[in-house]
């Protein structure tokens, strides 16, 4: 049989499957319309705060986004780039390693096929990002609707070149030996830009304007994939012409590039993709809630460790932790994140202090913190250990195993937040109890997420359904674990005119629901089940 | 059938196949056999064409292992089968017949799935099976395409008595049939009348090759001696 037929039609089943299983389960339509339901409010968010800037605020607001989108867009292309002489891509599931691969199909016409399918799909997929990302775009410029298919398609082009080109400089370093020689290459580039990028800088003397003139250079506009995306991404702020059409059949041509030299020089990739599929296969079960999340750190393989005994039952989790993060992190407690949330303290600490904003700098600073902790909450610790049987085995008292489990991220978090809150309250000179307050109120916030990565597991049992009705949880998580603070918390700010007040009230309400939830954890935990 | 000349596989530092050679003739079936990390799945990867060789050269009917004539020869099971979510048990045997070509399927797919108690489930989708029953699906997907050779890597993990004996008896007319079986395992008795060759693997080198009644003969003289006893012997670190 024809082999791109036969993959096809192997598509072709994998898709009715899934219609017949909404047939069988129309509930799960249900998912599906919220997704809608959330896909709607982003664009009537859109519509909605469609507003005409003044000219003024517009132009200064396209530089804006010019320089973010040229500075993001090199970023993640350099980084992916550099990433592709480590590792290759995959376009690939378990199943096609261990059923396909083995099979006479031709190993080519397999990588043809699965990058046109993966970069067909995600033009639609990515959707997500753009339109989360429209509101912020249109309160910072004008932007001309009619246009909207170009800063489409502008943005898509950069995500969808990413993949097949990391396959096909992985697969040429493999092929060739290159992989040493490449990531120099790739290094020389990444310094040469940022010498680039502290060049203007200094040129201009300012750092903001140093950026923005950097990064909206006309120049860049010539690079392929980071210009090229720039230019079509623009139309629709700065106005069409006829390089906006050039662009977008450049961007297209250079995809197109990257998928034919693939197919040309890839024959005995199998082996390149095993690792990047295997771990696209556990990302996927993370995100059904099955598996460790590892959050972004450099790794150490340190493979002699001596930790000592930290007590015995629960505390056994406590010791396994800090195994774990002794492998993967400076230290146990103070890792890379502490590091990182050190130099962010110390930046902000100088910016502000130049500027006038001192206070206004740290609650942003802490907000901006619990927001981030608040998206990424789904992950860590709880998950981890609910996926093994042990949490459910060693006999101890539940709120021991709850605390033994959770103990090493919640002191890795409080080290964090120290690092940022210490160099701002010196920097600024903040009063001692408002950076007590912002403390508290961090930790208290996350170990309140911590908390709700329970109540996911309660009350959506069904991975599966952990997985689609994730924006549900998310919103049910605002409304009863966020909602109740930040109602005090505003109260109290404005009954006694403190802003301060905000963070101590979210910071009680976090405690008290914490308390509750360890009180009720006898009961929480009944309801656990080990999938 | 199948011909490996000074294989050598290395992952980063370590290897883990070291300069192996073996040929399998038509209707050998042969036990690979080795204690846990000594290289079995590698060399059996290696073979498949899903790892690359570090060197030397493997052969299948005299065609280099990864052409296009050489896969039309083989079948492969491997150690922990991962199979397509969303495909039914008959979609996958489906998809396996058109990719092998595999003429007039449907009976013979019919009947592996009767023999291993799967053809009630032939509707289900993968994700829905137990774990011996995606192994069993994945076995029937390496026997439905009937070629010359078989690889299976431990394909009797996680069956259940009866499946083991089919999986068995599959074997010996597979043997009868001039069919070449490569099968690493560590259930030593269930190959222990079934495997007329034994391949002992350890730290990624070959300490053993040879016909089981010879290996019987040298080691024990005796009816009596079990395989278990004999690879207990030879593995033994000095
Ligand atoms: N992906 C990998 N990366 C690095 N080393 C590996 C990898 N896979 C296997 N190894 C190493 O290669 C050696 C052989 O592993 P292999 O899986 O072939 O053993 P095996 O004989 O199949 O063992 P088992 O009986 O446990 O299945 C081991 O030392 C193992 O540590
Ligand atoms: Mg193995």
């Amino acid at each position: 049989m024809n082999e791109f037929r036969l993959l096809a039609r192997r598509d072709g089943w994998i898709m009715a499957n899934y219609f017949l299983e909404i047939k069988h389960n129309p509930k799960r339509l249900g998912v599906y319309f919220l997704y809608l339901l959330w896909i709607g409010a982003l664009v009537f968010n859109m519509v909605a705060r469609y507003r005409n800037p003044t000219e003024i605020q517009a132009q200064l607001g396209s530089q804006i986004i010019g320089a973010g989108f040229t500075g993001l867009a090199a970023a993640f292309f350099l980084y992916s780039l550099y990433h592709s002489t480590l590792e290759s891509s995959t376009f690939f599931t378990m199943g096609d390693l261990h059923l396909l691969f083995p099979t006479p199909v031709s190993p080519k016409k397999v990588l043809l096929y699965s990058m046109v399918k993966q970069s067909l799909s995600h033009i639609f997929l990515y959707s997500f990002f753009i339109l989360a990302l429209m509101p912020l775009i249109l309160n910072i410029t004008k932007v001309n609707l009619q246009h909207f298919p170009f800063l489409y398609l502008g943005f898509i082009s950069l995500l969808l070149v990413v993949a097949p080109l990391n396959f096909l400089v992985f697969a040429i370093g493999s092929k060739y030996g290159l992989h040493r020689r490449l990531q120099q290459a790739v290094l020389a580039l990444i310094a040469v830009f940022t010498l680039y990028l502290a060049w203007s800088i200094i040129a201009s003397g300012d750092l903001w304007q140093g950026l923005l003139q950097g990064l909206n250079a006309p120049w860049l506009c010539y690079l392929p994939v980071i210009g090229w995306g720039k230019v079509v991404f623009m139309t629709a702020v700065t106005g069409y012409s006829a390089w906006s059409t050039i662009g977008l059949v450049l961007q297209f041509l250079f995809l197109a590039g990257c998928i034919i030299l693939s197919y040309r020089t890839a024959d005995d990739y199998y082996e390149d993709t095993l690792k990047a599929t295997a771990q696209r296969a556990l990302r996927r079960k993370q995100r059904a809630g099955i598996g460790k999340k590892r959050g972004f750190s450099p790794t150490f393989s340190r493979k002699n460790l001596s930790i000592p005994k930290m007590g015995s039952g629960p505390w056994a989790f406590l010791w396994r932790s800090k195994v774990e993060y002794s492998r993967s992190d400076f230290h146990p407690y103070l890792g890379f994140w502490a590091l990182i949330f050190l130099l962010a303290g110390i930046a902000v600490g100088i910016f502000a202090a130049k500027g006038a904003g001192g206070l206004t700098a740290v609650y942003t600073t802490n907000g901006i913190i619990a927001y981030i902790i608040f998206f990424f909450s789904a992950s860590n610790a709880t998950q981890h250990e609910l996926a093994k049987p042990y949490i459910f085995l060693i006999p101890a008292s539940n709120l021991l195993k709850i605390v033994g489990s959770n103990l090493a991220d919640i002191l890795r978090m409080s080290a964090n937040i120290l690092a940022l809150n210490i160099p701002l309250g010196i920097l600024l000179k903040v009063p001692l109890p408002t950076i007590i307050i912002m403390i508290v109120f961090g930790v208290s916030f996350y170990i309140l997420n911590l908390g709700a990565n329970f109540l996911t597991r309660i009350i959506f049992r069904n991975t599966l359904d952990q997985k689609a009705l994730y924006p549900l949880f998310l919103m049910l998580q605002v409304l009863l674990l966020l909602l109740p603070g930040a109602v005090v918390g505003g109260v109290l700010a404005f009954l006694f005119q403190n802003p301060a007040l905000v963070f101590a009230g979210i910071a009680v309400v976090n405690i008290i629901i914490i308390g509750i939830l360890l009180l009720l954890s006898n009961k929480l935990f009944a309801r656990l089940e080990w999938t | 059938m199948l011909k490996v000349e000074g294989l050598t596989k290395k992952y980063r530092n370590i290897v883990a196949v070291d300069n192996i050679s073996f040929t399998l003739n038509r209707g050998d079936i042969a036990g690979l056999l080795g204690p846990n990390g000594a290289g079995k799945s590698t060399t059996i990867k290696t073979i498949v064409g899903l790892l690359r060789k570090n060197s030397g050269s493997i052969t299948v009917g005299d065609h280099p292992h990864t052409s296009r004539d050489a896969k039309k020869k083989f079948t492969y099971v491997p150690e922990a089968p991962e199979l397509y979510d969303m495909l039914t048990v008959w979609e996958h045997l489906q998809f396996i017949a058109y990719a092998y070509d595999v003429a007039g399927f449907e009976d013979k797919a019919e009947r592996l799935l009767e023999r291993f108690d799967l053809w009630d489930k032939k509707d289900k989708l993968a994700k829905e099976l137990s774990k011996g029953m995606k192994q069993k699906v994945s076995i029937c997907c390496g026997l439905l395409p009937e070629p010359l050779l078989y690889l299976f890597d431990e394909p009797m993990i996680g069956l259940d008595p009866k499946s083991i004996r089919e999986t068995k008896l599959i074997f010996k007319e597979l043997s009868a049939q001039q069919k070449t079986i490569l099968v690493s395992t560590h259930l030593l008795d269930s190959i222990e009348n079934l495997c007329g060759r034994v391949l002992v693997l350890k730290q990624g080198k070959i300490i053993v090759d040879m016909a089981m009644e010879e290996m019987k003969r040298k080691l024990g003289n005796s009816e009596s001696v079990s395989l278990e006893e004999l690879f207990l012997e030879v593995t033994r670190d000095e």
